[in-house]
């Protein structure tokens, strides 16, 4: 029989005890259990040598994150069908991934896919820390370049139909019931009988988040970069140009 | 017997005798039973700080320097104990991509870790990373069914050791995860990866029957549960032999009471996981009888707060 006893306060720890009752063989037969609330004012305090550990590494991290890496002119957010957060790193993360991409065919990465999910904060207006990025992006994803052949990219299209909007650079598309519908990549119509390259995380790649259609592609090319230390550089790169960044909607997502 | 009394005064600290049965405090009392008191933890995950009071799981919960006063504590009260980690010390935090897991083990080292395993986390920064922070730990990693003889970290941890807790012999052998698949190659490069339930069966045996261990402890990285094409823990402890504990880690999974399994002679094995983020340390009691080496077991997961508002 189990009883539990919880107790919310901080000075508290909560214990489970569990006791086990053994017969002379050695062989357990039966067992009780019950969580012990222990006033434990002894042990909810920090140790004082753990905290001098921390001190001089924690003092650098938080010059490290509290560095301005930029400006943006608008507060940004993710959302559905497109968004100005979503729509932001997308475009951003299109140009740096082409940037380090070194193609072998001379076919330039057309289209990025992220996650709304993946955006773990919003941007504000203003000053941007690196530790706003960090919390946007506290995931160390590396980017990935995925070569799929024209059914597969339907397929894509399909599943940020299905999803009602992802974030996503480089295409236009409508969304018409269940269906996407005029399809603009580049400027130009969807071709189901072309290869296209896309970049995304690693962990979209291999399959997360349910983009099976990633799965058993033409090819997987790893750009050996981070997305996070992507939109690092990009607010870098743009605030020594002196750009303070914004973000517009476009419906490159739209519903006809 | 110190130990006694401090059992019957947390009893008596947290409230009514539940209908408790009362045989270890009667055997504890008989004197010639040895308490070894094991300490658990896996998948801390760079969480130096506690987690945030906003968070949804485990708001306020957890930090390195609260778990250290903690182990603290505990070691005033016991004489014997024994502090093992399941993997994923690294990553999760900015202190992980600033410092590559060198402040994580250096607070491992002032709590007094005996051993850890390696997790797939502790492959991010690539061999080369391992190889600038395990001189940092003054504990051994243990890997059984990883072979790093064809890479850098060649040497740098053992497949099993043995330890003493008064005159009770402890062996403890670490298992991994398959690194193909969930591990970028360049970051593990040569390491081979073995069964990890061939690994278990052929090392539980060695500490169990050769070096005559008392318990015999497996630190895992595999995760509690899985499909039946990846190993795991539950399956582990179903088909093993000779272990008598599993500390677990990878799944994150929160076992609030530790798994009591029977393993394929028939004997009692148990699983320990407790979350992840150092939020929880996990707690098994042995007590082992001098005279016929039998062993009776306490658990507790230690809940670890946070105070400082």
């Amino acid at each position: 029989m189990y009883k539990y006893i919880f107790r919310n306060s901080l000075f508290f720890v909560s214990l489970i005890l569990l006791v086990i009752a053994c017969k002379p063989t050695g062989i357990i037969t039966k067992y009780e259990a019950q969580i012990i609330a222990l006033d434990t004012t002894h042990v909810a305090k920090d140790d004082s040598v753990a905290l001098l550990i921390i001190a001089p590494y924690k003092q650098k991290i938080e010059a490290e994150m509290n560095q301005v890496i930029g400006y943006t002119t608008i507060a940004m957010d993710k959302g559905k069908p497109e968004a100005l957060l979503s729509n932001f790193i997308a475009d951003l993360i299109l140009k740096k991934a082409n940037d380090y991409y070194i193609t072998s065919d001379s076919q330039k990465i057309d289209m990025c896919l992220l996650n709304t999910g993946g955006l773990r904060a919003s941007l504000p207006n203003g000053k941007i820390l690196k530790s706003n990025i960090f919390d946007l992006m506290p995931f160390n994803n590396e980017l990935v370049v995925i070569t799929l052949n024209g059914d597969k990219t339907k397929e894509m299209f399909e599943y940020i139909v299905s999803k009602g909007g992802e974030p996503i650079s480089g295409f236009k598309m409508g969304i018409k019931d269940t269906n996407a519908v005029n399809i603009i990549i580049n400027n130009t119509p969807f071709d189901k009988s072309k290869a296209y390259k896309i970049v995304t995380s690693d962990y979209l790649a291999n399959g997360g988040d349910k983009m099976i259609f990633f799965n058993n592609p033409i090819k997987v090319e790893l750009l050996n970069h981070q997305i996070r230390d992507a939109i690092i550089e990009y607010f870098i790169e743009e605030n020594n140009k002196g750009n303070k960044l914004r973000s517009k909607l476009d419906k490159r997502i739209y519903y006809e | 017997m110190s130990s006694r009394r401090d059992f019957i005064k947390s009893m008596i600290m947290g409230g009514a005798l539940l209908g408790l049965n009362a045989t270890p405090l009667r055997l504890l009392a008989k004197n010639n039973l040895i308490k070894i008191t094991i300490l658990h933890t896996n998948d801390t995950h760079s969480r130096i700080e506690p987690f945030p009071y906003s968070d949804p799981k485990y708001p306020g919960l957890g930090g390195f320097a609260k778990r250290a006063a903690l182990i603290k504590e505990i070691r005033k009260k016991e004489q014997n104990v024994l502090l093992l980690d399941a993997g994923d010390t690294f990553q999760g935090s900015p202190y992980f991509n600033f410092y590559g897991g060198e402040l994580e083990l250096k607070l491992m080292n002032e709590m007094g870790y005996d051993a850890a395993t390696l997790g797939n986390h502790e492959f991010d920064n690539g061999l080369l990373g391992l190889q600038k922070q395990i001189p940092n730990a003054k504990f051994p990693f243990i890997c059984s069914n990883y072979d790093f003889s064809d890479t850098i970290i060649n040497g740098m941890t053992k497949p099993y050791i043995v330890l003493m807790k008064d005159d009770i012999k402890i062996g403890i052998f670490g298992l991994g995860i398959e690194l193909k698949g969930l591990v970028d190659k360049k970051n593990y490069g040569n390491t081979l990866y073995f069964n990890p339930y061939e690994k278990a069966a052929e090392y539980a045996h060695l500490l169990k029957k050769e070096k005559k261990c008392d318990i015999v402890i497996c630190m895992s990285h595999l995760g509690y549960s899985s499909n039946d094409k990846q190993a795991c823990d539950y399956n582990l402890a179903k088909q093993s032999k000779n272990i008598d504990l599993i500390v677990g880690g990878h799944s994150h999974t929160l076992l609030k009471n530790p798994v009591k399994m029977y393993n394929s002679d028939g004997k009692i094995i148990y699983i320990g996981q407790v979350g992840w983020g150092g939020a929880y340390l996990g707690r098994f009691d042995f007590y082992i009888d001098k005279s016929t080496r039998k062993k009776f077991v306490e658990n507790n997961t230690i809940k670890i707060f946070n105070n400082q508002v």
